[in-house]
């Protein structure tokens, strides 16, 4: 039990997926300029990862493995991830019209993003366990969506700032990032791996 | 084709339009690939292969992909050929490959491959489509080296370290020991470092671009 | 932002809770009814607005599983505002209260992830095997799925999921600058 405590807790804050491992980059700066939205954005991501990294899992270890496919690793996740996109929407449209229509105007749509990928090729190369491998990728997209909402706030601050020109746009947002990574440096004390 | 087309091919691939400081685009490999001057050439070379052999596959068969299912089968096609560069660097370049890791099945889902693809690729003949791909990943490749070179001399005070390791004995010539290792800034080979060096490039290739009288590029700059 | 609730009246800032505001293209009119189309596209930091990234999604491509199939899956209907006398092409900026936003993802995101990371967990926890903890998975899913019908049934009829015209968007005006 506390071996998983400390997996997750490494999984969301020391080796976070955006300010440590990099991963889902663009939607990191593109997305993020209101809170709320960072949130809403959060809890899609969350359910996006998780599913997809469980039925990446499950393809890795019933088909791929068992079969010695190997090589056909990358194009089977991609495939999986877009099916998972796919039928995360159609789920929410059936179980609620009204729910997915709201959440489609505010919520950009998630496409196969590298941290989504990145998630599920770690697994792979942790040669975890299910219900591990799950946590991890629920640990982690939650660290994602952590850092997603940080930003967030930052960022409606940094808009009421005078930035020079040169630095308008990505530049300052990097730069805020880069101050956000040296902060969450600090919980590498807590667990290691 | 004219001569200048070609021309503007490579110009914008290299600088005018370049994936890293001008669109913003493929961002994850830029950072998380850019701990040394060799990481990042290494990375940017398995993605300008990748670019131009998509480049060219998808020009080939531009008059056949139907624009319904064209982005799925651009991306099929990039996966594909990031299979083929991930089998090829593990077998050959096994140290590199063992550095880049995640990162090299990761140029599937980076932005830049398929942006080139879609604008470029899809509405040319083969030959300017794979000199697209080629330029553009070439680009791309000077900008990771160069984050890259920036990080490695002020984080650990060498260039190119460990070249001769990762690329071929024959590159043992161009490790170098630029600053003495007591002036190190550990902080610019970890994460931070990766954001803020990529930053003040970007905005320092705003500044080269100001000064030769152009027009600055904003791209992204809707984000903020 | 905190500088807004200086300029405006605060008897109106007290009336109009803060709202989170979204784009979206008038596609069709049909007597009462407008049908609008939600201009952010994709979570790779575009929108439709800032053509980029490759992936524009107001072209015609419509196809299984393209950006822009999903888009015109995401098509809904705005009812009332004729009077305003719309047409079709016209950009329009939506809103919702911004804790409807959080209630609507948590309902249809947060409760299905939870009820499935529970049951795994426990049939886990019983078998210690990992098919049988996927099947225990997925009936947690079906599960929270159930759970966010009702919790989403109870958002609608208090009316809190549906967009409300705010104006029209100025030509400039992007997802990413609301």
């Amino acid at each position: 039990m506390k071996e998983f405590a400390l997996m997750m807790i490494g999984a969301a804050l020391v080796n976070n997926v955006i300010l440590a491992r990099f991963l889902g980059l663009c939607s990191f700066m593109g997305v993020t300029t209101r809170v709320d939205t960072a949130a809403g954005m959060g809890f899609a991501t969350t359910f996006v990862i998780t599913v997809s990294s469980m039925a990446d899992w499950a393809v890795q270890t019933y088909l791929l493995e068992a079969y010695g496919l190997g090589f056909l690793r990358t194009v089977t996740f991609i495939l999986v991830i877009a099916s998972a996109v796919q039928f995360t929407e159609m789920t929410i449209k059936k179980v609620s019209p009204s729910l997915f229509q709201m959440l489609g105007i505010y919520l950009p749509l998630i496409t196969t993003n590298c941290a989504v990928l990145g998630v599920a090729l770690l697994l792979v190369e942790g040669k975890m366990g299910f219900l591990e491998a799950t946590m991890f990728a629920f640990a982690s997209s939650v660290g994602y969506s952590l850092v997603m909402v940080i930003f967030a706030g930052l960022r409606e601050r940094l808009a009421l700032a005078h930035v020079p020109r040169l630095f308008a746009g990505p530049p300052i947002a990097f730069v805020v990032a880069g101050m956000l990574a040296m902060a969450f440096m600090g919980f590498s004390g807590i667990a290691t791996s | 084709m004219a001569n200048s087309d070609y021309k503007t091919i490579v110009k914008d691939g290299l600088w005018d339009n370049n994936g890293v400081f001008s669109m913003l685009l493929g961002m994850c490999p830029t950072m998380a690939m850019t701990t040394s001057a060799t990481n990042g050439f290494g990375m940017g070379l398995a993605t300008a292969v990748v670019m131009a052999a998509s480049g060219l596959l998808v020009a080939v068969f531009r008059n056949r992909i139907t624009t319904e299912v064209r982005i799925p089968v651009y991306i099929l096609i990039v996966a594909a050929m990031v299979t083929v560069v991930d089998l090829g660097m593990n077998a050959w370049m096994h140290e590199l490959y063992k550095v880049l890791g995640l990162f090299i099945p990761l140029i599937v889902s980076n932005c830049l491959p398929l942006a080139r693809l879609e604008a470029f690729a899809a509405k040319q003949p083969p030959l300017p489509a794979f000199l697209d791909g080629l330029f553009m990943g070439l680009g791309f490749t000077i900008a990771l080296t160069v984050i890259g070179a920036v990080r490695e001399i002020i984080g650990s005070g060498t260039l190119f370290a460990d070249a001769s390791l990762l690329l071929g004995p024959s590159f043992k010539a161009i490790e170098l020991q630029v600053l003495p290792s007591s002036m190190n800034v550990l902080m610019m080979i970890l994460p931070p470092g990766g954001f803020i060096v990529t930053g003040l490039l970007v905005v320092g290739k705003r500044l080269l671009d100001l000064a030769a009288g152009k027009e600055i590029q904003m791209a992204g700059a809707h984000a903020l | 932002m905190s500088g807004d609730s200086l300029s405006t009246p605060l008897a109106a800032g007290a009336t109009l809770p803060r709202s989170v505001e979204g784009i979206a293209r008038v596609v069709r009119i049909s007597g009462q009814q407008v049908w609008l189309e939600p201009e952010q596209t994709t979570s790779c930091g575009h929108c439709a607005s800032s053509a980029s990234c490759g992936v524009k999604a107001n072209e015609d491509a419509a196809g299984i599983g393209s950006l822009a199939s999903r888009l015109q899956a995401r098509r809904f209907v705005l009812d009332g505002p004729s009077s305003l006398g719309l047409v079709e092409g016209e950009r329009l900026v939506v809103g919702v209260s911004e804790k409807a936003l959080l209630k609507a993802s948590i309902t249809a995101y947060g409760l299905p992830l939870f009820f499935a990371l529970v049951t795994a967990s426990v049939v886990q926890s019983l078998y210690g095997e990992d098919a049988k903890t996927i099947l225990g998975m997925l009936a947690g899913l079906a599960i929270g799925l159930l759970a966010a019908r009702l919790g989403a049934r109870r958002l609608a009829a208090r009316g809190e999921l549906a967009p409300r015209f705010l104006r029209r968007a100025m030509p400039g005006e992007t997802c990413g600058t609301t």
